[in-house]
C-alpha cells in the first residue's frame, strides 16, 4: 500500500483508536451517521496522503478533526434538505439514522457553520477552548464567543419547536 | 413553559452517539480506497483534460442542435380515472436508493449497480454494475431520455470522489455505453431538449448546472445558477433548479436562466401547470417555516411557477415524497412519524405498526382524489420514495428492499 515503511502501521493504530470518534464528529456535524462514516473515511484517506507532512501523532488527530469539520460543510447542505423533511425519524435500512429526529440535532444543523462547529467540538467532543481554536484555526476568543452565541441560538430554536409542538397538540385536541 | 435545557439535550445526543459503532467493514473499506490511491491522480488529470476538451470543442454547434429538439408535454395529461390498488410487491436482494420507471421497467440503484425490474413480470432482469457513491452505493439519481437511461454516480457526502461521472445505459443491451466525467458530486439529473442536466453536491459544484449533449456525450458549457443547486426537474417547457432560497427557471433550448423565484422553499415536482413542494420559505403567506429556523412539515404546497407564491396548501402531514403522473400528483405520507416532535429520552424510532399512505391530488382542484390508499408497510421519511411512469406507481418500503406497485382500476 505504501512504499514508505511505517505509514500503514501508524494509520492502522490511529484508525483503531480514533476512527469511531471521527465518525461521531461527522455525525454531530451533519446529522447523518452514514455521512459521518463517509467523512471519516475521507479524512483518513487524506491523512494517508499527507502523512509525510505531519509533525506527529497529535497533529494527525488534529488533522482528522479539521478535515471532518471542513468537509462537513458541503455534506451538510444536502443533509439539511433531508432534515427539513424528516419531522422525527431517519430512514431505517438505507440510511439508518435513528438520532436524526432529535430536536437538538435538527437545531444544530440549522446553525451557521462556525457556531455549529464550536458547539459540537466544545460540548459534544469535549475539546478545550484551545483545542477547538486549533482545529478551526481561529482565536480562543472567537471560540468562546461563537460557542456562546451558538448555544443561545440552539436554545431559541428548541424553545420555538416546543411552542410549535404545544400549539399543534392544542390544535389536535380542539379537533 | 420553561426554557429548554440545551446542554442536557446535547448530552442525550452524545450518549446516543456513543452507543453506536461504525460499520464493521470500515477498515477493509478504507484499505480498498487506499489501494486505488496510486491511480487516483492519473484519473483526476485525465478527467480534467476530458472535461476541458469537451467544453472547448462542443460549444455552439451542439447548442444549435439542442434548440431544435422538441420538448415533452407541457401541461401534463388529463386526470386518469380509477382507484389505486396494490398489484405487486417486489422483493429485492439489496436495499435500493433511487428508482424510476421507464423503458418498460423499474430502474433502481443500490450496492454499486443499476437494477432493472421488468414491469410485465415484476422480476429483476438485469443488474448492471457501476461505481456509485451515496449511502450504500445508492448513487445519485436516474433519468430517461434520448433513448437512454442516465444515472449519476452521486456523492459520498463530500466532494472527493475522483470518478464523478454520469453513466449512459443502453436499455436495449442493459449495459453502460458511456461514462461521462463531470465535476464532483453529481446528484440529480434530468433530460430535456436533447441535453442531460446535472446538479452537484460538492463545493466545486456550487452555482452551476452541468450540461451534456445527449447525442455526443460531450459536455456543453455549464449554466450559472444560484448557489447550492439541489433538486432539478423538467416540465412546463423549462428546466427548474432549486435551492432553499430561490429557484431558477432555465430555457433548455437556449441554455439561459429566464427567471429567478424568491422565495422558493422546496420544489420536488413539476406537473399539472404548477410546481409542488412541502414547504415555502420566509414569512409570506405560507406561515409555516423560516429559512434558518425549524419548521413544521404540514402539507403539500402548490407553487405558482411565475411568481413563486404558494397558491394552495393541501393538508397532508409528513407527505414527504411526491411524483407527478397519470394526470395527478402522488404523495406518500409517512404516518409512522408522530405529529409532534420528540424530546430526549423519548423513543425516536419509527412506529412500524403504522404503514404509509398514498394520496392522489387533482391539480385542477387542488383536492385529494378519493380515499388515501394504505400501503403494506411503513415508508421512508425521505423525499425519494415514490415514482410514477408507464401507468404504474411505485413506492419503496422503509428498508429499501421491497417495492410496491400500485395501479388504477376502473
Amino acid at each position: 500500500m505504501d512504499p514508505r515503511p511505517g505509514r500503514d502501521g501508524e494509520l492502522s493504530r490511529l484508525f483503531e483508536v480514533h476512527y469511531p470518534d471521527t465518525v461521531r464528529l461527522g455525525f454531530y456535524l451533519t446529522g447523518s451517521w452514514a455521512v459521518g462514516e463517509d467523512l471519516a473515511q475521507e479524512a483518513f484517506v487524506r491523512l494517508w496522503r499527507r502523512w509525510g507532512r505531519l509533525r506527529d501523532h497529535a497533529a494527525a488527530v488534529g488533522y482528522l478533526r479539521t478535515t471532518v469539520v471542513n468537509l462537513s460543510r458541503s455534506a451538510l447542505r444536502r443533509r439539511l434538505l433531508e432534515l427539513r423533511h424528516q419531522p422525527t425519524i431517519g430512514e431505517a435500512g438505507h440510511d439508518t439514522d435513528l438520532v436524526a429526529g432529535l430536536d437538538v440535532q435538527r437545531a444544530l444543523a440549522a446553525l451557521p457553520a462556525r457556531k455549529r462547529a464550536c458547539v459540537v467540538l466544545r460540548h459534544l467532543v469535549d475539546l478545550s477552548v484551545e483545542e477547538t481554536a486549533a482545529v478551526l484555526g481561529v482565536s480562543t476568543g472567537s471560540v468562546k464567543s461563537q460557542t456562546h452565541k451558538g448555544l443561545r441560538l440552539l436554545e431559541a430554536a428548541l424553545a420555538e419547536r416546543d411552542d410549535q409542538a404545544h400549539q399543534h397538540a392544542q390544535e389536535v385536541n380542539e379537533r | 413553559m420553561s426554557p429548554p435545557n440545551v446542554e442536557e439535550q446535547l448530552r442525550a445526543l452524545r450518549e446516543q452517539a456513543l452507543g453506536r459503532e461504525p460499520e464493521p467493514d470500515a477498515w477493509p473499506r478504507l484499505q480498498r480506497r487506499l489501494r486505488r490511491e496510486p491511480t487516483r491522480r492519473a484519473v483526476l488529470v485525465a478527467g480534467l483534460v476530458l472535461a476541458v476538451l469537451a467544453v472547448a470543442v462542443a460549444p455552439g454547434l451542439l447548442a444549435r442542435r439542442a434548440a431544435e429538439q422538441p420538448l415533452g408535454p407541457i401541461g401534463g395529461t388529463p386526470v386518469v380515472p380509477g382507484d389505486p390498488v396494490v398489484t405487486a410487491r417486489i422483493r429485492l436482494d439489496r436495499p435500493v436508493g433511487y428508482f424510476a420507471v421507464g423503458f418498460g421497467a423499474i430502474w433502481a440503484t443500490g450496492q454499486d449497480a443499476l437494477v432493472r425490474i421488468d414491469l410485465r413480470t415484476n422480476r429483476v432482469v438485469a443488474i448492471i454494475p457501476m461505481r456509485l457513491g451515496g449511502s450504500q452505493g445508492g448513487g445519485g439519481s436516474i433519468a430517461f431520455g434520448e433513448g437512454a437511461v442516465w444515472v449519476t454516480s452521486g456523492d459520498v457526502g463530500v466532494n472527493f470522489r475522483p470518478d464523478a461521472v454520469v453513466y449512459r445505459v443502453d436499455p436495449a443491451a442493459n449495459r453502460v455505453t458511456a461514462s461521462i466525467p463531470v465535476p464532483a458530486g453529481p446528484i440529480e439529473v434530468v433530460v430535456a431538449a436533447g441535453t442531460v442536466w446535472v446538479t452537484h453536491d460538492a463545493d466545486p459544484g456550487e452555482g452551476f448546472v452541468t450540461r451534456i449533449d445527449a447525442r455526443t456525450n460531450k459536455l456543453l458549457p455549464p449554466i450559472q445558477v444560484p448557489t447550492f443547486p439541489g433538486p432539478i426537474r423538467s416540465g412546463l417547457d423549462a428546466v427548474w433548479v432549486v435551492d432553499w432560497r430561490t429557484f431558477a427557471r432555465i430555457d433548455p433550448r437556449r441554455g439561459t436562466v429566464t427567471q429567478l423565484g424568491h422565495p422558493a422553499g422546496n420544489i420536488w415536482e413539476v406537473g399539472g401547470g404548477a410546481l409542488w413542494g412541502t414547504y415555502a420559505n420566509g414569512t409570506d403567506d405560507s406561515g409555516v417555516q423560516r429559512v434558518d429556523g425549524v419548521q413544521r412539515v404540514d402539507g403539500v404546497q402548490r407553487v405558482d411557477p411565475d411568481t413563486g407564491r404558494v397558491l394552495a396548501r393541501i393538508p397532508i402531514p409528513h407527505g414527504l415524497s411526491m411524483a407527478f403522473g397519470l394526470g395527478t400528483l402522488w404523495v406518500v405520507q409517512n404516518t409512522s412519524s408522530p405529529p409532534t416532535s420528540l424530546g430526549p429520552g423519548s423513543s425516536d424510532k419509527p412506529d412500524r405498526t403504522r404503514p404509509g399512505r398514498l394520496y392522489r391530488i387533482d391539480p385542477t382542484t387542488n383536492r385529494v382524489l378519493g380515499r388515501p390508499l394504505t400501503l403494506p408497510r411503513i415508508v421512508p421519511a425521505s423525499y425519494f420514495g415514490v415514482a410514477v411512469g408507464e401507468g404504474t406507481v411505485v413506492v419503496k418500503d422503509i428498508d429499501g428492499r421491497t417495492l410496491t406497485r400500485i395501479e388504477l382500476v376502473p
